[in-house]
């Protein structure tokens, strides 16, 4: 580069305190659990609570079920539309693609009726339902992302090639 | 697009009429779980929009949704979504453009990308905390300017519960979602467009204004619009921040469903089905848009 990209360094860091700084913030605030000095007392309690090891737990579980959920249903999607049905791909492209559009609200709201305490599958009723309900929903709103990614995997390594052999 | 093309074509006919009958079997599990928890979820709301509290059809209920306090809603949001997107997509391409085409060390670009792709799904409760604790009342930053530079923000007017502190708490993810968005754009400016431009005379400003942002403005148009849906669909982040006291749609949509909060419950499917209305319509022209775009990046 010829010259010193002066705006450039200056929007970057600009940028850069942006993204930075509420965490800072963040970290800063939980060290003040003790009035009028900095601690780690906040971690102490924190990891000393049952609560919060359980409830930290039941967000790995689901977050892990989602991923193997949606792992499960997109990646032999993706392989069988390529290999044998390559005219369905816009269909299918398409309707991954719908959570985009639809807001999770929306789709909440949708579940909370069709699956709540008149329907055939009352999912809602049961403590294991509505947490299977909450991991389909995870895997849902993933699958836009999900599918694309598998699907560009899959054209980059020449599936087809591959299974022929 | 040439690879789909491709790969269609070269299925050999044989296996085509073989096997065509049976194929589409394996694609049951995939059809089976949009049509039960997307598919499905959406039809139900859709017709309950349709339908007065006794069940008969009626389009009145869609016509409910110009009641005052819907309207007020529906604005609120647009406007908060749409301030929200134009500052993503004005900083955001700001940004890349500084960091792709500045001249900047690739290390720096790097560090941004992949702070960008946690950053954009940084969202809800912990984002509403963290803007609490920099630009709340007692916040890091607001402190910081009181005791250090004698400036008073909330004095001045500023509110992090306002529609400018929720607009800015929704440019810490539509920020980096612009710049990982825009990005192959910006890389799709060929170096030789701007040396011819340059070759016959042009200056920056003449190249940025006549060539880079008409070539860049379908993309811009396109990933502003896919930020107003995001803007539009956030309800986590909102709801942290001011609870119920800034009754965006969703915030109305959120309490429809814990409650009936609007003494009909098929107002609230009509409500449901215009925000898919408008989510829809921006992604539509998005993906126009992009089509469009992508005319320059073959």
């Amino acid at each position: 580069m010829k010259r010193t990209p002066i705006l450039s360094i200056v929007i970057a860091l600009i940028g850069a305190a942006f993204f930075v700084v509420p965490l800072i913030a963040t970290f800063n605030f939980s060290l003040r659990m003790a009035r009028g000095e900095l601690s780690f007392a906040a971690y102490r309690s924190v990891f000393d609570s049952d609560i919060f090891l359980s409830v930290l737990g039941f967000s790995a579980t689901a977050s892990l079920m989602a991923i193997v959920a949606g792992i499960v249903i997109v990646v032999p999607t993706a392989y069988w539309v390529r290999l044998r049905l390559p005219r369905l791909r816009g269909m299918v492209e398409f309707l991954s693609l719908l959570p985009l559009i639809i807001p999770p609200v929306v789709l909440v709201f949708g579940y909370v009726r069709i699956y709540g305490t008149s329907s055939i599958l009352p999912l809602t009723m049961t403590e294991g339902g509505t947490n299977a309900l909450l991991v389909i929903g995870y895997v849902v709103l993933s699958i836009p992302y999900m599918y694309r990614a598998v699907d560009n995997g899959m054209g980059a390594i020449d599936i087809a090639t591959l299974t022929e052999g | 697009m040439s690879l789909t093309a491709l790969s269609s074509d070269t299925v050999p006919p044989r296996s085509r009429r073989l096997r065509l009958n049976w194929a589409w079997l394996g694609l049951v599990p995939f059809l089976a779980f949009v049509l039960l928890f997307l598919i499905l979820p959406v039809v139900y709301l859709v017709n309950g929009a349709f339908q007065s509290p006794d069940g008969t059809y009626t389009f009145d209920t869609m016509l409910q949704l110009s009641a005052p306090e819907i309207v007020r809603s529906y604005l609120l949001s647009i406007r908060l979504s749409l301030a929200s997107a134009a500052m993503g997509a004005v900083f955001g391409l700001i940004l890349a453009y500084a960091l792709i085409l500045g001249g900047l060390p690739p290390w720096v670009r790097r560090a941004f990308m992949t702070f960008s792709g946690v950053a954009s799904n940084f969202a809800g409760v912990p984002l509403a905390f963290a803007f609490i604790a920099t630009l709340g009342r007692l916040g890091l930053v607001t402190l910081v300017l009181r005791d250090l530079f004698g400036i008073n923000i909330y004095g001045m007017g500023f509110s992090l519960f306002s529609f400018w502190g929720l607009a800015l708490t929704y440019l810490y993810f539509q920020l980096p979602l612009m710049v990982l968005m825009i990005t192959p754009a910006l890389e799709g400016l060929r170096p030789e467009w701007r040396e011819a431009a340059e070759s016959l005379g042009a200056t920056r400003t003449q190249y940025l204004t006549r060539i880079a942002l008409p070539l860049l403005a379908p993309s811009v148009l396109g990933c502003f619009l896919l930020l107003f849906a995001n803007a539009f669909g956030t309800l986590a982040t909102i709801y942290a921040l001011t609870s119920a006291n800034f009754p965006v749609v969703p915030i109305l949509l959120f309490q429809q469903i814990r409650g009936n909060v609007l003494y009909n419950p098929n107002l609230g499917y009509a409500l449901a089905v215009g925000m898919i209305l408008i989510m829809g319509l921006s992604n539509t022209l998005y993906f126009i848009l992009r089509r469009r775009a992508e005319r320059w990046q073959k």
